[in-house]
């Protein structure tokens, strides 16, 4: 699935899954890390901006896991506790390639149209 | 190896691993939330809002993992199955020469059953191309009970079954008779079929191009003609153009209206080239209508009727003709059968004799690849028990069986075709005589399913020989020490394997013997006539020709016949060698009244010189001279047969016979021996009238005797006809020899036992081989045995002998149960074989074969452990 039909073709729940899929690859470009990581890390790298619900999170891990784009295992929070930690697989590293410049052209596409002048009367 | 493999999740594995991993994120939201000083169930329950519709979710991810978890077991399986079959592979590849044998060996079995099984479905599985096979039955004639060759129906009782039974849409007539077509080439005489006006209807069957015959056509006899597609292909080179034309048959311009499909046939009349209409209306006043029995007759059968109320329908009509007409009805009846039996009746039970044949072959090569798997399966014994102890399943185990037997069944299947073609084209060559006319057969869809389910079904079979012995703990099996897995169970399995292989040649071994007896017996019976130095051909006129026409040309046709070099006589007469004699009921002068019919009489004509031409003996009197002409008092001459039945005490010389209404009385001046129609069947009673008195419009058939190879002067004949008539074709010029070995008697027996016998060669063959691999793995586990036996003074011969005597055992076992099967068989067999089931010299030439056979297989493993160097084997070990 490429990022144009993402979104143009999409209903409005399968575009928000499509963002916040695009957004744990990136995290877990990172570092491998477990779902509740991935939430602060977003929270903080965008100044509060983003705050993904654990439960949309949580099931857009089990539904890239299934996609085979990341993959985990058990391991241990910075706070001792079991939990588990998800990492990229090859594939999911070229499907967040892909992923980044469709939002980037789409991201471009948008700020242009904004961005006309005189449209306000 | 990956990891995933070892990790398979179950539904509720899935479910607490994924609640698990929930509640780890809530706590540690909460302590996170503690941390920043709320309280702890306070920061709990935020936790849980926080993180939004938790069942939902755990749903969700439930689904999710699923899928996955599927997806994953199927590429699992799927990588197992892959190097189930690689390791399927290495282990056949491991004794490359051992693998090729035993799977050529299970490739001609798989072979033999598909190339028989492919005639089978010809036959009696392919659907007839008739529409609705269920409602179509023939009307099978019975004469005295039996279907002999007289058994047809009379135009009058056809016409009676039409109009008095009620259990037929409608009941169609078919009869045939011999035609000669004469433009487009060489004057041929061909079979074809006559057809009452409403054949086509009953028989619901389609044209391949121009029109079917109805009603319409049926106010004439021929006059119109349907061709087949085989003749119209032969003779007139698939040219649509002929529908329309007229073409000469015997002398007549007949029109061309249609061409049938390539498959479809006359019923029972398979060799019919054409078909045109038949017109009954005029016939049935007749005074023959009741009396010539000449017709088949097939009716469609009313909806929902049953073959036994059509049959019990049918009695009451034949019941009812009986007591109108007891003269002419009294030994007729008929018997409904349904239209595959009457097509391929006969067939059903010689294809059975030759398919269990072919199946026998079949057993024997699985008994063989159980065999080889049974003693592969022990030598990985240590193998299998590791993998055991290091956790791999049973199931897993048992699926490597499982692909083992199918790159057995892939590799059966695929050379087992290949020969299965190679049988079918050898089929096609020496079958063909034996079947209907036009029966095909080939590697058909429904052959190929067959095939693949016979070499699926036998390879599971053999390998659940090796899995029944298969370990079933792995601990159990670690402590078995290399010796010991030549346990005396896996032994005792594969003897028993061989015994069966020895019991089945034996089977198939007295068959052939039993059917080459039969053969011998059938071809050294007492015919009658001799049929060395001799040939024979028909004649059929084209044209009709006035009796002085016939009596001209026959005299100087067996005149310049006995002109030729080497001809010594040369006769003629409508003959007892075909199959087309004429019965009729005999009248005797002073005895016969209307209520008693006389001796039913195979009534031939002949000239003067055909009984020496045949070399039937004169017994009494005298047989016909030239002075028997038209003119002078009829004469007759009897057979020996007859004589006794009709004149025990008395000389029937003298005697004045008729056969036959509206023919005069004929004195009988000679008595002559009996002869047979076919190898087996009893001699006829019969009457022969003089060719020139009697004349036979139609043609004739003529005998030549020669002093030299008869095969030299068929040449010779053929221009002598020619010369007297450039447009008659010489028909069936063949040797008498040749004639009576072609016999369909004799040919059909000899098919079924070139057949059997190919199939027991076969059998001897494989078993032979399993004879070899079992003595060879015995003598492989006895080396020790024998190295003891030696170091303690045993010479090369004892233990060259004591192997030996092993084998012996063991065939002795396997004709035991052998030779009684046999019998039983053959028992069954009792129509066709004409010997005793129990024939001494048949049984013991099987058993002898056996013995031999198999001692020679086992003698070079036995040779072998006499060179065994007792020092080496006892330091072995």
């Amino acid at each position: 699935m490429n990022y144009h039909e993402l979104t143009t073709a999409m209903t409005t729940s399968e575009r928000l899954q499509g963002t916040v899929d695009v957004l744990i690859l990136k995290t877990l470009a990172w570092k491998p890390m477990h779902g509740y990581a991935i939430g602060q890390f977003l929270a903080e790298r965008s100044r509060g901006a983003l705050t993904v619900e654990g439960a949309a999170l949580y099931q857009g891990l089990h539904r890239l896991e299934r996609k085979g784009l990341i993959r985990s295992r058990w391991g241990r929070s910075d706070t001792k506790r079991r939990v588990r930690v998800y990492s990229l697989t090859p594939s999911g590293r070229t499907q967040l390639i892909e992923e980044e410049a469709g939002w980037k052209r789409y991201a471009a596409a948008v700020g242009r149209v904004l961005s006309l002048r005189g449209a306000h009367a | 190896m990956p990891e995933h493999i070892f990790f398979r999740r179950s539904r509720g594995e899935i479910r607490a691993d994924n609640r698990a991993e929930l509640e780890g994120w809530i706590d540690e939201r909460a302590d996170q939330l503690t941390a920043q000083g709320v309280d702890p169930s306070e920061a709990r329950r935020r936790a849980r809002d926080e993180f939004g519709d938790i069942a939902d979710a755990e749903s969700y991810a439930l689904g999710q993992d699923l899928a996955a978890e599927r997806r994953r077991r199927v590429r699992v399986w799927a990588e197992e199955l892959g190097s189930d079959l690689r390791i399927a592979l290495r282990v056949l590849a491991r004794a490359p020469l051992v693998s090729a044998v035993v799977l050529l060996t299970f490739a001609l079995g798989v072979g033999a059953t598909t190339a028989v099984f492919s005639v089978f479905h010809a036959l009696l599985l392919r659907p007839l191309p008739y529409g609705d096979e269920q409602t179509l039955v023939y009307l099978q004639a019975l004469d005295k009970g039996v279907i002999g060759p007289n058994a047809r129906l009379s135009v009058a009782a056809l016409v009676a079954l039409q109009e008095r039974s009620t259990s037929f849409t409608g009941i169609a007539g078919i009869e045939t008779g011999n035609f000669v077509i004469s433009d487009n080439g060489d004057p041929e005489q061909v079979m074809g079929a006559l057809l009452g006006g409403n054949a086509f209807e009953v028989l619901r069957t389609q044209v391949g191009l121009g029109r079917a015959l109805g009603s319409v056509d049926a106010t004439q006899t021929g006059q119109v003609v349907i061709l087949s597609d085989e003749l119209w292909r032969r003779r007139f080179d698939a040219d649509p153009a002929v529908v329309g034309r007229k073409l000469a048959i015997n002398d007549e311009q007949w029109q061309v209206v249609g061409v049938m499909p390539p498959h479809v046939r006359v019923p029972t009349y398979e060799e019919a080239q054409f078909w045109a209409p038949r017109n009954y209306s005029g016939t049935l006043a007749d005074a023959n209508a009741r009396h010539v029995r000449a017709i088949r007759a097939f009716g469609r059968l009313k909806p929902g009727l049953s073959a036994r109320t059509a049959q019990a329908d049918v009695n009451r009509t034949m019941r009812a003709l009986q007591a109108e007409f007891p003269r002419a009805y009294r030994d007729v009846d008929a018997r409904v059968v349904p239209i595959r039996s009457a097509v391929a009746g006969d067939f059903k039970m010689r294809l059975l004799v030759v398919m269990s044949a072919a199946g026998f072959v079949l057993l024997i090569a699985c008994a063989n690849v159980a065999g080889m798997l049974l003693s592969r399966a022990i030598a990985r014994r240590h193998e299998l028990s590791v993998r055991i102890a290091l956790g791999a399943r049973t199931r897993r185990l048992v699926r490597q069986f499982l692909a083992e037997a199918f790159v057995l069944a892939l590799i059966g299947v695929t050379l087992g075709l290949a020969i299965a073609q190679l049988g079918i084209v050898v089929l096609r060559r020496i079958a063909a005589p034996a079947l209907p006319a036009g029966t095909t057969f080939a590697l058909e869809p429904q052959v190929l399913l067959f095939a693949g389910a016979v070499a699926l079904t036998s390879a599971l079979v053999s390998s659940l020989f090796p899995a029944l012995g298969a370990p079933h703990s792995g601990v159990s099996l670690l402590r078995y020490d290399r010796r010991a897995s030549h346990s005396r169970g896996s032994r005792r399995v594969r003897l028993g394997l061989v015994i069966a292989q020895l019991a089945v040649s034996v089977v198939l071994l007295v068959g052939t013997g039993l059917f080459l007896r039969t053969l011998h017996r059938l071809s050294a019976l007492d015919l009658g006539y001799s049929t060395k130095r001799a040939l024979t051909f028909r004649l059929q006129f084209t044209r009709p020709r006035t009796n002085a026409e016939q009596d001209v040309f026959w005299s100087s046709l067996y005149e310049q016949l006995r002109a030729l070099p080497g001809a010594t006589a040369a006769g003629g007469g409508n003959i007892p060698l075909s199959g087309q004699n004429t019965t009729a009921g005999l009248q005797i002068e002073g005895r016969a009244n209307d209520s008693e019919r006389g001796p039913d009489v195979r009534y031939a004509v002949a000239s003067p010189d055909y009984f020496s031409a045949l070399g039937i003996p004169l017994v009494r009197g005298r047989t016909f001279t030239d002075a028997d002409r038209e003119g002078t008092p009829w004469v007759a001459v009897i057979s020996a047969g007859l004589a006794r039945q009709v004149w025990p005490n008395r000389d029937p010389i003298g005697v004045r016979v008729k056969a036959g209404e509206g023919k005069p009385w004929a004195t009988i001046v000679g008595v002559v021996g009996d002869v047979r129609k076919g190898s087996i069947d009893p001699a006829q009673p019969s009457l022969y009238t003089a060719q020139l008195q009697d004349h036979w419009p139609g043609g004739g058939t003529v005998i030549m005797r020669t002093s030299g190879d008869p095969v030299a002067l068929m040449e010779n004949v053929r221009e002598v006809v020619k010369k007297l008539d450039p447009a008659l074709p010489v028909i069936g010029l063949r040797t008498l020899d040749d004639f009576r070995h072609n016999s369909p008697a004799i040919a059909d027996r000899r098919l079924q036992m070139q057949l059997i016998m190919i199939f027991a060669l076969l059998a001897m063959a494989v078993s032979a081989i399993g004879v070899f691999g079992v003595s060879a793995h015995a003598m492989e586990a006895r080396r020790h045995e024998f190295g003891i036996r030696m170091a303690l003074g045993s010479s090369p011969r004892d233990v060259l002998l004591l192997s030996l005597r092993d084998t012996a055992q063991v065939v002795m076992v396997g004709a035991a149960i052998g030779l009684p099967l046999a019998l039983i068989l053959a028992e069954r067999l009792r129509d066709t074989l004409h010997v005793r089931p129990f024939d001494l010299s048949t049984v013991s030439a099987a058993l002898g074969t056996v013995v031999l056979v198999a001692l020679l297989a086992s003698f070079v493993p036995a040779r072998r452990a006499t060179l065994i160097d007792p020092a080496r084997t006892l330091r072995d070990d």
